[in-house]
């Protein structure tokens, strides 16, 4: 019953026109201009509570990523580099301009990925969690913003009163076991890649200029 | 009817291990188990992402795919920290081999021998 009701929930809130309506090529012309391919993730910026957010958020990354047609510099590898040169905040990182340390990785573009609202308490039933996120690629030829995308999603977990997507996630999440943001995380960048211009390596590479996309927020220069 | 549309949606958000993307990659169980290497580091957590990289490399071979991107390299990675340079040195060849984009970094990498830092 309550599965039933997490799903319906999902369903209107796929379906709910809430948001503004543009398509990938209104919204991120500059992607399809420059049409970056080896893309560097650097440690995200946390503005959340949780003092793990960072190392954790960037195992969920490389996958979609790379799924959406890029390549994704083994984060394994660069984090380590970054780390060497002491480098590894992002919220230092965020004020050096791309050109100055994408250029030894061999990025075309530098992604900034900015935590700001977290809570790994969420399988408490009865609770409610804020799940906030902000994504910046930024050209590491020009620093200019190719793509930026902000969403915050939030989620009563109090059973039959809300639901949605991610409800019906962190459902999958207990009945599994894994107690842990994973699957939020998971979650937040799947919907948040669905507005990237695809990536070369993407079956619709370059042909996607006027897929619609739904912005919850209009894309900022800012992560802040 | 009901229960079918129940399953599909379940399947959806499941994030199905044999699942392949629209870029035509297999990923296994990568997110869980390097996840797990940052939450709990330790030999446990390292093998089992090891012998998940492993996996999804005969995997996507059986399966005629691109190995993901990463994959290689995180292997050169481990052979790196155990001392074995060739092995090392052929996976992050293997690496650029798969994605031009990452010469630069395969060689730095290779010039820097970051796994002995």
């Amino acid at each position: 019953m309550r599965l039933k009701l997490l799903l319906v929930g999902s369903l209107i809130l796929l379906m709910s026109g809430c948001v503004s309506n543009t398509t990938k090529g209104q919204a991120y012309p500059e992607m399809y201009n420059e049409k970056p391919v080896a893309i560097l993730v650097v440690p995200a910026i946390n503005r959340s509570t949780a003092a793990d957010a960072p190392i954790l958020y960037g195992s969920t990354i490389s996958e979609p990523l790379s799924n959406a047609g890029f390549y994704v510099l083994p984060i394994e590898l660069t984090d380590r580099f970054l780390r060497n040169e002491g480098l590894a905040e992002g919220e230092v990182l965020k004020d050096i301009p791309p050109q100055k340390f994408a250029e030894p990785f061999g990025a075309d573009a530098v992604l900034y990925v900015t935590i700001d609202k977290w809570d790994t308490n969420y399988y408490v039933i009865g609770g409610n969690v804020t799940v906030g996120a902000s994504f910046l690629m930024k050209s590491s030829k020009t620093g200019a913003t190719l793509w930026s995308y902000q969403d915050e999603i939030p989620v009563n977990t109090s059973g039959d009163s809300g639901g949605g997507l991610l409800a019906a996630l962190i459902a999958t999440a207990i009945a599994t076991g894994m107690q842990d943001y994973v699957p939020v995380a998971r979650n937040v960048n799947l919907m948040t890649l669905k507005s990237i211009p695809y990536g070369k390596y993407h079956n619709n590479y370059d042909k996607d200029q006027s897929q619609s996309i739904k912005l919850s927020k209009i894309p900022t220069e800012s992560t802040d | 009817m009901r229960s079918s549309l129940v399953i599909l949606i379940l399947v959806f958000f499941s994030g199905c291990a044999t699942h392949v993307s629209q870029s035509n990659l297999y990923w296994g169980n990568y997110s869980n188990t390097l996840y797990m290497v940052k939450k709990e580091p330790g030999e446990v957590s390292n093998v089992a992402h090891e012998k998940e990289l492993q996996s999804i490399v005969e995997k996507s071979k059986d399966m005629n795919l691109r190995v993901p991107p990463g994959i290689y390299a995180e292997l050169g990675l481990y052979a790196m920290e155990r001392s074995d340079d060739n092995a090392a040195q052929n996976y992050f060849s293997l690496e650029q081999e798969t994605y031009p984009e990452g010469k630069i970094l395969m060689q730095h990498t290779l010039k820097d021998k970051l796994g002995k830092s």
